[in-house]
Protein backbone atom coordinates (compact mmCIF):
# COMPACT_ATOMS: atom_id res chain seq x y z
CA UNK A 1 0.00 0.00 0.00
CA UNK A 2 1.49 3.60 -1.38
CA UNK A 3 1.77 6.28 1.78
CA UNK A 4 -0.91 7.85 -0.36
CA UNK A 5 -3.95 5.25 -0.15
CA UNK A 6 -3.05 4.60 3.46
CA UNK A 7 -3.94 8.20 3.90
CA UNK A 8 -6.85 7.53 2.60
CA UNK A 9 -7.60 4.43 4.01
CA UNK A 10 -7.00 6.38 7.12
CA UNK A 11 -9.28 9.36 6.59
CA UNK A 12 -12.26 6.74 5.51
CA UNK A 13 -12.27 5.22 8.77
CA UNK A 14 -11.81 8.45 10.76
CA UNK A 15 -14.68 9.62 8.75
CA UNK A 16 -16.71 6.05 9.92
CA UNK A 17 -15.90 6.09 13.03
CA UNK A 18 -16.84 9.65 13.31
CA UNK A 19 -20.05 9.04 11.71
CA UNK A 20 -21.19 6.27 13.82
CA UNK A 21 -20.31 8.21 16.99
CA UNK A 22 -22.68 11.02 15.76
CA UNK A 23 -25.35 8.26 14.93
CA UNK A 24 -24.80 6.40 18.06
CA UNK A 25 -24.76 9.39 20.40
CA UNK A 26 -28.45 11.37 18.16
CA UNK A 27 -30.00 7.79 19.08
CA UNK A 28 -29.51 7.58 22.56
CA UNK A 29 -30.36 11.14 23.29
CA UNK A 30 -33.79 10.23 20.82
CA UNK A 31 -37.08 12.47 22.35
CA UNK A 32 -40.12 10.47 23.13
CA UNK A 33 -42.78 11.22 19.91
CA UNK A 34 -44.53 13.94 20.45
CA UNK A 35 -48.31 13.07 20.91
CA UNK A 36 -49.61 16.61 19.55
CA UNK A 37 -48.34 15.42 16.70
CA UNK A 38 -49.03 11.78 16.54
CA UNK A 39 -52.23 10.65 14.36
CA UNK A 40 -54.67 8.87 16.42
CA UNK A 41 -55.66 5.34 15.45
CA UNK A 42 -59.31 5.77 16.80
CA UNK A 43 -61.34 8.62 17.72
CA UNK A 44 -63.85 6.98 20.53
CA UNK A 45 -66.30 7.65 23.46
CA UNK A 46 -64.95 6.43 26.75
CA UNK A 47 -68.26 4.10 27.28
CA UNK A 48 -67.18 2.49 23.82
CA UNK A 49 -63.19 2.25 24.65
CA UNK A 50 -64.10 0.61 27.65
CA UNK A 51 -66.84 -1.69 26.43
CA UNK A 52 -64.18 -3.02 23.86
CA UNK A 53 -61.45 -4.10 26.40
CA UNK A 54 -63.99 -5.36 28.63
CA UNK A 55 -65.84 -7.91 25.91
CA UNK A 56 -62.46 -8.78 23.96
CA UNK A 57 -59.45 -7.56 25.32
CA UNK A 58 -57.28 -9.06 22.82
CA UNK A 59 -58.97 -7.35 20.04
CA UNK A 60 -59.28 -4.12 22.10
CA UNK A 61 -55.26 -3.93 22.56
CA UNK A 62 -54.23 -4.98 18.79
CA UNK A 63 -56.73 -1.61 17.98
CA UNK A 64 -55.69 0.70 20.31
CA UNK A 65 -52.31 -0.45 22.38
CA UNK A 66 -48.91 -0.21 19.77
CA UNK A 67 -45.80 -2.49 20.01
CA UNK A 68 -42.86 -2.05 21.72
CA UNK A 69 -41.70 0.74 19.65
CA UNK A 70 -44.65 2.42 17.93
CA UNK A 71 -47.10 3.15 20.42
CA UNK A 72 -50.72 4.21 19.07
CA UNK A 73 -52.00 7.25 20.29
CA UNK A 74 -56.10 7.48 20.40
CA UNK A 75 -58.69 10.53 21.02
CA UNK A 76 -61.29 9.95 23.45
CA UNK A 77 -64.53 11.89 24.37
CA UNK A 78 -66.04 12.06 27.65
CA UNK A 79 -67.46 13.00 31.02
CA UNK A 80 -65.06 14.14 33.44
CA UNK A 81 -65.85 12.42 36.58
CA UNK A 82 -62.64 13.58 38.97
CA UNK A 83 -59.72 15.31 39.05
CA UNK A 84 -56.54 14.53 41.04
CA UNK A 85 -52.80 14.63 41.04
CA UNK A 86 -50.69 11.80 41.61
CA UNK A 87 -47.89 10.92 43.78
CA UNK A 88 -45.62 12.92 41.62
CA UNK A 89 -47.99 15.88 41.44
CA UNK A 90 -49.26 15.24 37.44
CA UNK A 91 -52.60 15.42 37.10
CA UNK A 92 -55.00 12.42 36.57
CA UNK A 93 -58.11 13.18 34.69
CA UNK A 94 -60.66 10.25 35.23
CA UNK A 95 -63.50 9.67 32.30
CA UNK A 96 -66.63 8.45 33.32
CA UNK A 97 -67.51 4.88 31.63
CA UNK A 98 -71.10 3.24 31.38
CA UNK A 99 -69.71 0.61 34.52
CA UNK A 100 -69.98 2.29 37.59
CA UNK A 101 -66.31 2.51 39.47
CA UNK A 102 -64.78 2.18 36.05
CA UNK A 103 -62.79 5.04 34.23
CA UNK A 104 -60.66 6.04 31.26
CA UNK A 105 -57.54 7.20 33.72
CA UNK A 106 -56.12 9.75 31.56
CA UNK A 107 -52.45 11.10 33.25
CA UNK A 108 -51.47 14.40 31.56
CA UNK A 109 -48.15 15.23 30.66
CA UNK A 110 -48.02 18.83 31.06
CA UNK A 111 -50.21 21.48 32.95
CA UNK A 112 -53.55 21.86 32.32
CA UNK A 113 -55.81 24.93 32.36
CA UNK A 114 -59.27 24.53 34.49
CA UNK A 115 -60.96 21.17 34.00
CA UNK A 116 -64.38 20.76 35.16
CA UNK A 117 -66.36 17.82 36.71
CA UNK A 118 -69.02 16.86 34.47
CA UNK A 119 -67.97 18.58 31.71
CA UNK A 120 -67.38 17.28 28.15
CA UNK A 121 -63.60 16.97 27.10
CA UNK A 122 -61.69 14.62 24.93
CA UNK A 123 -58.62 13.65 25.80
CA UNK A 124 -55.60 12.73 23.11
CA UNK A 125 -52.94 10.17 25.02
CA UNK A 126 -50.67 6.54 24.64
CA UNK A 127 -52.87 3.77 25.08
CA UNK A 128 -51.20 1.48 27.74
CA UNK A 129 -54.13 -0.86 27.69
CA UNK A 130 -56.75 -2.11 30.66
CA UNK A 131 -55.32 -2.77 33.83
CA UNK A 132 -58.17 -5.43 35.84
CA UNK A 133 -57.53 -7.93 38.06
CA UNK A 134 -60.02 -11.01 38.89
CA UNK A 135 -58.39 -11.50 42.27
CA UNK A 136 -58.53 -7.49 43.43
CA UNK A 137 -62.60 -7.35 42.78
CA UNK A 138 -62.08 -3.43 41.55
CA UNK A 139 -63.73 -2.31 38.51
CA UNK A 140 -61.12 -1.87 35.56
CA UNK A 141 -59.29 1.42 34.20
CA UNK A 142 -58.40 1.41 30.59
CA UNK A 143 -54.89 3.81 31.39
CA UNK A 144 -53.96 6.52 28.93
CA UNK A 145 -50.72 7.97 29.20
CA UNK A 146 -48.87 11.40 28.17
CA UNK A 147 -52.18 12.83 27.63
CA UNK A 148 -53.20 16.40 26.40
CA UNK A 149 -56.54 17.95 26.36
CA UNK A 150 -57.89 18.46 22.34
CA UNK A 151 -61.01 19.86 23.57
CA UNK A 152 -62.78 21.28 26.83
CA UNK B 1 -91.53 -4.85 64.66
CA UNK B 2 -88.48 -3.04 66.20
CA UNK B 3 -86.43 -5.86 66.77
CA UNK B 4 -86.62 -6.74 63.07
CA UNK B 5 -85.54 -3.41 62.22
CA UNK B 6 -82.88 -3.54 64.74
CA UNK B 7 -81.76 -6.67 63.10
CA UNK B 8 -82.00 -5.12 59.53
CA UNK B 9 -79.67 -2.44 60.91
CA UNK B 10 -77.31 -4.36 62.32
CA UNK B 11 -76.95 -6.31 58.77
CA UNK B 12 -76.53 -3.12 56.84
CA UNK B 13 -74.01 -1.45 59.23
CA UNK B 14 -72.67 -5.05 59.35
CA UNK B 15 -72.20 -5.37 55.44
CA UNK B 16 -70.66 -1.49 55.52
CA UNK B 17 -68.10 -2.41 57.82
CA UNK B 18 -67.12 -5.26 55.86
CA UNK B 19 -67.20 -4.08 52.32
CA UNK B 20 -64.84 -1.21 53.98
CA UNK B 21 -62.46 -3.35 54.93
CA UNK B 22 -60.43 -2.73 51.59
CA UNK B 23 -58.51 0.53 50.51
CA UNK B 24 -57.62 1.07 47.00
CA UNK B 25 -55.69 3.40 44.54
CA UNK B 26 -55.66 2.82 40.78
CA UNK B 27 -52.71 5.97 40.77
CA UNK B 28 -50.09 4.12 43.09
CA UNK B 29 -46.31 4.52 41.97
CA UNK B 30 -43.90 1.93 41.02
CA UNK B 31 -40.55 3.13 40.58
CA UNK B 32 -37.45 1.26 39.36
CA UNK B 33 -33.87 2.26 39.69
CA UNK B 34 -30.53 0.48 38.28
CA UNK B 35 -27.06 2.26 39.15
CA UNK B 36 -23.89 1.35 37.43
CA UNK B 37 -20.65 3.66 36.91
CA UNK B 38 -21.79 3.99 33.56
CA UNK B 39 -25.06 5.51 34.06
CA UNK B 40 -28.29 5.43 36.09
CA UNK B 41 -31.69 4.51 34.81
CA UNK B 42 -35.18 5.19 36.46
CA UNK B 43 -38.79 4.57 35.71
CA UNK B 44 -41.76 5.27 36.84
CA UNK B 45 -45.12 4.39 36.42
CA UNK B 46 -48.61 5.86 38.21
CA UNK B 47 -51.11 3.81 37.33
CA UNK B 48 -50.52 1.15 39.64
CA UNK B 49 -53.68 -0.84 40.95
CA UNK B 50 -53.27 -1.67 44.46
CA UNK B 51 -55.57 -3.03 47.07
CA UNK B 52 -54.78 -3.49 51.04
CA UNK B 53 -57.03 -5.58 52.77
CA UNK B 54 -57.22 -3.72 56.38
CA UNK B 55 -59.26 -7.04 57.83
CA UNK B 56 -56.25 -9.63 57.28
CA UNK B 57 -53.88 -7.68 55.29
CA UNK B 58 -53.87 -9.18 52.00
CA UNK B 59 -51.86 -6.82 49.78
CA UNK B 60 -52.19 -6.64 45.66
CA UNK B 61 -50.87 -4.60 43.16
CA UNK B 62 -51.09 -4.58 39.04
CA UNK B 63 -49.12 -2.84 37.07
CA UNK B 64 -48.92 -2.36 33.28
CA UNK B 65 -45.57 -2.52 31.51
CA UNK B 66 -45.82 -0.21 28.56
CA UNK B 67 -47.03 2.58 31.76
CA UNK B 68 -43.48 2.75 32.89
CA UNK B 69 -41.70 6.17 31.37
CA UNK B 70 -38.24 6.53 30.62
CA UNK B 71 -36.10 10.17 30.43
CA UNK B 72 -34.49 8.65 27.32
CA UNK B 73 -36.80 7.46 24.76
CA UNK B 74 -34.36 4.45 23.78
CA UNK B 75 -34.24 3.42 26.97
CA UNK B 76 -38.08 2.63 27.40
CA UNK B 77 -37.67 1.25 23.45
CA UNK B 78 -35.36 -1.53 24.72
CA UNK B 79 -37.18 -1.82 28.01
CA UNK B 80 -40.32 -2.54 26.29
CA UNK B 81 -38.59 -4.77 23.62
CA UNK B 82 -35.74 -6.71 24.80
CA UNK B 83 -36.28 -7.03 28.58
CA UNK B 84 -39.83 -6.62 29.51
CA UNK B 85 -41.07 -8.15 26.54
CA UNK B 86 -44.29 -6.04 27.67
CA UNK B 87 -46.70 -7.12 24.40
CA UNK B 88 -45.79 -11.12 25.13
CA UNK B 89 -45.78 -10.12 29.23
CA UNK B 90 -47.94 -7.20 29.78
CA UNK B 91 -48.30 -6.97 33.23
CA UNK B 92 -46.59 -7.39 36.24
CA UNK B 93 -48.30 -8.11 39.79
CA UNK B 94 -47.99 -9.01 43.45
CA UNK B 95 -50.15 -10.98 45.84
CA UNK B 96 -49.22 -11.30 49.12
CA UNK B 97 -49.92 -10.22 52.54
CA UNK B 98 -48.79 -8.31 55.30
CA UNK B 99 -47.26 -11.31 57.77
CA UNK B 100 -47.56 -8.75 60.98
CA UNK B 101 -50.81 -6.89 60.69
CA UNK B 102 -50.67 -6.89 64.09
CA UNK B 103 -48.45 -4.06 64.55
CA UNK B 104 -50.55 -2.00 62.53
CA UNK B 105 -53.39 0.20 64.30
CA UNK B 106 -55.64 2.06 61.28
CA UNK B 107 -57.28 3.60 64.10
CA UNK B 108 -54.23 5.71 64.79
CA UNK B 109 -51.91 7.98 63.09
CA UNK B 110 -48.68 6.72 62.72
CA UNK B 111 -45.74 4.87 60.52
CA UNK B 112 -45.92 1.16 61.01
CA UNK B 113 -43.24 -0.84 59.32
CA UNK B 114 -44.25 -4.82 58.50
CA UNK B 115 -43.12 -7.54 56.68
CA UNK B 116 -44.64 -8.44 53.40
CA UNK B 117 -44.88 -11.76 51.70
CA UNK B 118 -46.29 -12.98 48.46
CA UNK B 119 -45.64 -13.96 44.57
CA UNK B 120 -44.23 -11.21 42.69
CA UNK B 121 -44.92 -11.94 38.65
CA UNK B 122 -43.03 -10.73 36.18
CA UNK B 123 -41.83 -11.57 32.39
CA UNK B 124 -43.44 -14.77 33.27
CA UNK B 125 -41.65 -15.21 35.84
CA UNK B 126 -43.28 -15.62 39.38
CA UNK B 127 -41.32 -15.80 42.54
CA UNK B 128 -42.21 -15.87 46.07
CA UNK B 129 -40.16 -12.81 47.83
CA UNK B 130 -40.16 -11.22 51.75
CA UNK B 131 -39.78 -7.89 52.15
CA UNK B 132 -40.12 -4.84 54.15
CA UNK B 133 -42.78 -2.60 53.78
CA UNK B 134 -44.10 0.44 55.84
CA UNK B 135 -47.70 1.34 56.10
CA UNK B 136 -47.99 5.24 57.18
CA UNK B 137 -51.02 6.37 58.58
CA UNK B 138 -52.24 10.39 58.59
CA UNK B 139 -55.45 11.83 59.03
CA UNK B 140 -56.78 8.13 58.13
CA UNK B 141 -55.37 7.96 54.90
CA UNK B 142 -52.87 4.73 54.69
CA UNK B 143 -50.52 4.88 52.02
CA UNK B 144 -48.70 1.21 51.29
CA UNK B 145 -44.77 1.49 50.71
CA UNK B 146 -42.05 -0.56 50.22
CA UNK B 147 -38.23 -0.43 48.63
CA UNK B 148 -36.42 -3.88 47.54
CA UNK B 149 -34.16 -5.36 45.25
CA UNK B 150 -34.28 -7.71 42.84
CA UNK B 151 -32.16 -9.74 40.42
CA UNK B 152 -33.46 -9.30 36.81
CA UNK B 153 -32.03 -12.32 35.99
CA UNK B 154 -34.40 -14.19 38.58
CA UNK B 155 -36.80 -13.17 36.42
CA UNK B 156 -35.18 -14.79 33.23
CA UNK B 157 -34.39 -10.77 32.09
CA UNK B 158 -30.62 -10.96 30.50
CA UNK B 159 -28.68 -7.73 29.70
CA UNK B 160 -26.85 -8.12 26.32
CA UNK B 161 -23.10 -7.89 26.52
CA UNK B 162 -22.64 -4.59 24.59
CA UNK B 163 -25.02 -2.93 27.24
CA UNK B 164 -24.09 -4.91 30.44
CA UNK B 165 -21.72 -1.87 32.17
CA UNK B 166 -25.22 0.32 31.60
CA UNK B 167 -27.73 -1.83 33.69
CA UNK B 168 -27.08 -3.35 37.55
CA UNK B 169 -27.88 -7.19 37.83
CA UNK B 170 -29.98 -5.88 40.71
CA UNK B 171 -32.40 -3.09 40.39
CA UNK B 172 -34.28 -1.48 43.46
CA UNK B 173 -38.19 -1.30 43.21
CA UNK B 174 -40.36 1.16 45.51
CA UNK B 175 -43.95 0.94 45.41
CA UNK B 176 -45.89 3.80 47.11
CA UNK B 177 -49.32 3.73 47.19
CA UNK B 178 -51.85 6.20 48.51
CA UNK B 179 -55.08 4.12 49.22
CA UNK B 180 -57.29 6.48 49.23
CA UNK B 181 -60.48 4.80 47.71
CA UNK B 182 -62.55 2.68 49.85
CA UNK B 183 -64.64 -0.40 49.03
Amino acid sequence: MTPKSKKIALLCMLAISVIGAITAYKLYNKEHFSIEKAKPVAELSATSLHQTFVQDSLNAKNKFVGDEINQKVIKVDGEVAQVAKDQQGSTVVLLKTSNEGAFINCTLEAKAGNITIGNAITIKGMCTGYNYDTDMSIPGDVILTRCLIAKN
Amino acid sequence: MKNLILIAAIIVIGTATVTAQKVYTKNGLISFYSTTKMEDIKANNNQTLSVLNTQNGDFQFSVLNKGFHFEKALMEEHFNENYMESSKFPKSTFKGAITDLSKVDFKKDGTYNVTVKGDLAMHGVTKNILVNGVISIKEGKITASSKFSIKLSDFNISIPGAVKGNIAEAIDITVNCKLDQKM
